[in-house]
């Protein structure tokens, strides 16, 4: 069993929410997310017995969307906005900023397993860009300078707390 | 039956279809490639798309989701919908690698079939094809190259309706869609390389048929398959002597669309270990020297120790023609009572699909001719010690009855077969006989329809078909020699002596067999008489 009776009944009470169980999909995804940090394949089979549709399904679901990752990520997810106002607010420079402060590219995590850095379409903050979504949050108007402050908060947050569990 | 017009001309086609199985039947052929007869309608691929005549005019609708009904006006075969074919096509072989040098699809390919009537023939793309896994080893018996898929999800369906175990998913999206398993999981069910048949592309491709032919050497013929008692309609590849595949051929009242694999593999057999000589003791000899020692040995048998001494044993792997000119002539020669069904049951695996547990293609025919299927009834007549002499139609057996039978007593075994197998090296006198690749010949399955095979092949070496190879065997013995000539003859005994095929010769049995149970009226009929 990949999760504990206290997380089970966090699934459970999604679930609950729903006329049908296997409307609860995206919902028990996005919980699996919050706790492992990315969806495995266990939880993946634990959803699909739990809204008793086939794992497949759930793996045809899951890689329709870009917000769901399959794989390890830092325990800083940084995603950056690429698309139209961002862009031409400058965001290409934000993300080479980036990439050259971190030694990774886009779409790669470092070594630390701290940060993620990911290129992403419009985050809905257009008059703020260029822009970026750490983990739950917005940083907007995005400088190096800003860049450089918020690493540094990061760097030391993350190493006070430890890696990602 | 509603009427529908096609290009202007009215036809009358049957209720309930959509419009590409009403084009069909009347002759119209609507390219499509997600839609299949056997699935669900998905409407994903639009090459389908036809003009249909509504209340807001002209629009283009797919087929295979428009019901076909009354007073439907279509256009078929416009330029509009030319060139909407066109653009379908373009899509679809826009990231299509184009790898027809290397792909086992060339020759039976959709998208190769529709090019040469809707292909663009001029790039216009100039980006880089996207790149996809071209090797997946998706299952025990299917391949998949995710870059030549188009993701009609045929395949998807199949699993999902058909065998219901959700093995294949289209996951991703946009350009990065691509067919895939579960993590860890495989496309393993016992019909899942029904999948490489359905595949319009060449995305599955069978492990066992890769790169084995080139599609257009293959000659084809119409066939059953042998491997259980279900009798699935097939199509017999082959080329040169040698059988390549089998390939499901459509029947509503057997197998539909679809044969397992274990069936589909079951060729194999047809390609080893072919009997090809006449066999003394296992030693090759002359056919002619073997057929008259055999003969002496019945012609001594007879005089020495009578007719209860000499028995034979029909076989559930040969056709009916061959179980009832043994059943016809020995009757003659011995008397009835001395033909015997077969002495063991072969039994495997089964679901309530296709797949039966009676691994035999016609012990149901055995049944039909008045051979007993009883194994133990035979065990009791082999165990018999005043047994001199058995004559062995086709037998797979290797098992104990044979064993148990040369240990107590050792009556003189001749054997007529097609396999090189134990049988064939222990009998006294082995003479080869067809298989049934390689003759006319019907089975019955075991809903009791009768269905034909074609001639495939031609015979392996020395080997007959099994009703003449008896009929020269029994020769001298007969008082009337009924003149076969070819099965066509045999039928003409087969109809005068069974009532259910009066009227009927080999060549007209339906290709989709006929149901040798009584029809419903039949059924009344005989409860009508028995009431009275």
């Amino acid at each position: 069993m990949p999760f504990t009776s206290e997380q089970q009944t966090r699934f459970e009470k999604a679930v609950a929410k729903y006329p049908h169980k296997q409307a609860a999909l995206l919902t028990c995804l996005w919980i699996a997310q919050e706790i492992d940090g990315y969806i495995t394949t266990a939880a993946m089979e634990y959803i699909a017995q739990l809204l008793e549709i086939p794992p497949s399904h759930v793996i045809s679901v899951l890689t329709f969307y870009s917000m769901y990752q399959t794989e390890p990520i830092g325990k800083y997810h940084i995603q950056v906005c690429h698309t139209l106002s961002c862009a031409l607010a400058g965001a290409e420079k934000i993300i080479s900023h980036l990439e050259n402060r971190l030694g990774i590219e886009a779409g790669e995590t470092t070594e630390d397993q701290l940060f993620t850095l990911t290129r992403v379409e419009c985050l809905a903050s257009c008059g703020t860009g260029p822009m970026c979504q750490v983990n739950r949050s917005f940083h907007e108007n995005l400088t190096p300078e800003k860049i450089d402050a918020l690493l540094d908060t990061l760097k030391k947050e993350g190493a006070a707390h430890g890696p990602q569990s | 039956m509603p009427k529908i017009i096609i290009d202007a001309v009215e036809y009358e086609v049957e209720a309930g279809q959509n419009l590409i199985q009403a084009a069909a039947s009347v002759g119209i052929t609507i390219p499509h490639y997600c839609y299949h007869p056997g699935l669900s309608v998905s409407g994903n691929c639009r090459m389908c798309l036809v003009e249909v005549k509504g209340p807001r005019g002209v629009m283009a609708q797919i087929a295979c989701s428009t019901p076909a009904t009354e007073g439907l006006e279509v256009m078929v075969n416009t330029d509009t919908v030319k060139k909407m074919r066109q653009g379908v096509m373009e899509f679809l072989l826009l990231n299509h690698p184009i790898d027809c040098p290397i792909c086992d699809q060339a020759g039976e390919c959709g998208l190769q079939d529709y090019y040469m009537d809707y292909g663009l023939y001029t790039n216009r793309s100039t980006v880089p094809k996207v790149k996809k896994n071209k090797v997946v080893d998706v299952g025990p018996l299917v391949m998949l190259d995710q870059e030549r898929c188009i993701l009609c999800s045929r395949c998807v369906r199949f699993c999902d309706e058909v065998t219901h175990s959700n093995e294949l998913v289209i996951a991703g999206r946009g350009e990065k869609c691509r067919i895939q398993t579960f993590p860890g999981k495989q496309l393993d069910n016992p019909y899942s390389a029904n999948v490489v048949d359905i595949c319009p592309v060449g995305a599955l491709t069978s492990k066992d048929f890769r790169f084995k032919k080139r599609v257009w050497f293959l000659s084809t013929a119409k066939s059953v398959c042998t491997g259980c008692s279900k009798g699935c309609n097939i199509y017999l590849d082959h080329e040169k002597g040698q059988v390549y595949r089998y390939r499901p051929r459509h029947n509503a009242a057997v197998n539909d669309y679809w044969i397992c694999d274990e069936g589909r593999l079951s060729y194999k057999v047809l390609n080893e270990n072919c009997l090809q000589e006449a066999l003394i003791h296992g030693e090759a000899h002359p056919y002619s020297t073997v057929l008259e020692r055999a003969q002496a040995a019945i012609a001594h048998t007879l005089e020495k120790h009578g007719k209860v001494a000499i028995g034979a044993l029909a076989s559930p792997h040969a056709s009916l023609e061959d179980n009832f000119v043994l059943q016809d002539l020995l009757g003659q020669v011995l008397g009835p009572d001395q033909v015997w069904g077969p002495a063991h049951q072969e039994l495997g695996s089964s679901d309530d699909f296709l797949r039966q547990a009676d691994k035999t293609p016609n012990r149901a025919g055995l049944a039909f001719l008045g051979i007993s299927t009883d194994p133990e009834a035979t065990q009791k007549q082999l165990a018999n010690p005043e047994l001199k002499l058995l004559i062995i139609l086709e037998n797979n057996c290797e098992e104990a009855a044979f064993d148990q039978l040369l240990q107590t007593h050792r009556p003189t075994l001749i054997y007529l077969g097609s396999k090189q197998n134990r049988l064939a090296q222990k009998a006294d006198y082995t003479l080869p006989i067809t298989n049934h690749a390689e003759q006319y010949g019907s089975y019955v399955n075991s809903e009791q329809r009768l269905q034909k095979v074609y001639r495939a092949l031609l015979p392996s070496g020395d080997a007959q078909p099994g009703w003449q190879a008896l009929l020269s065997l029994l020769k001298p013995q007969l008082k009337a020699t009924p003149s076969y000539s070819d099965v066509e003859d045999v039928w003409g005994q087969l109809r005068e002596k069974i009532p259910a095929l009066k009227g009927l010769s080999f060549y007209e049995l339906p290709e989709d067999g006929l149901s040798l149970l009584p029809t419903e009226t039949e059924v009344l009929v005989a409860e009508e008489v028995g009431n009275v």
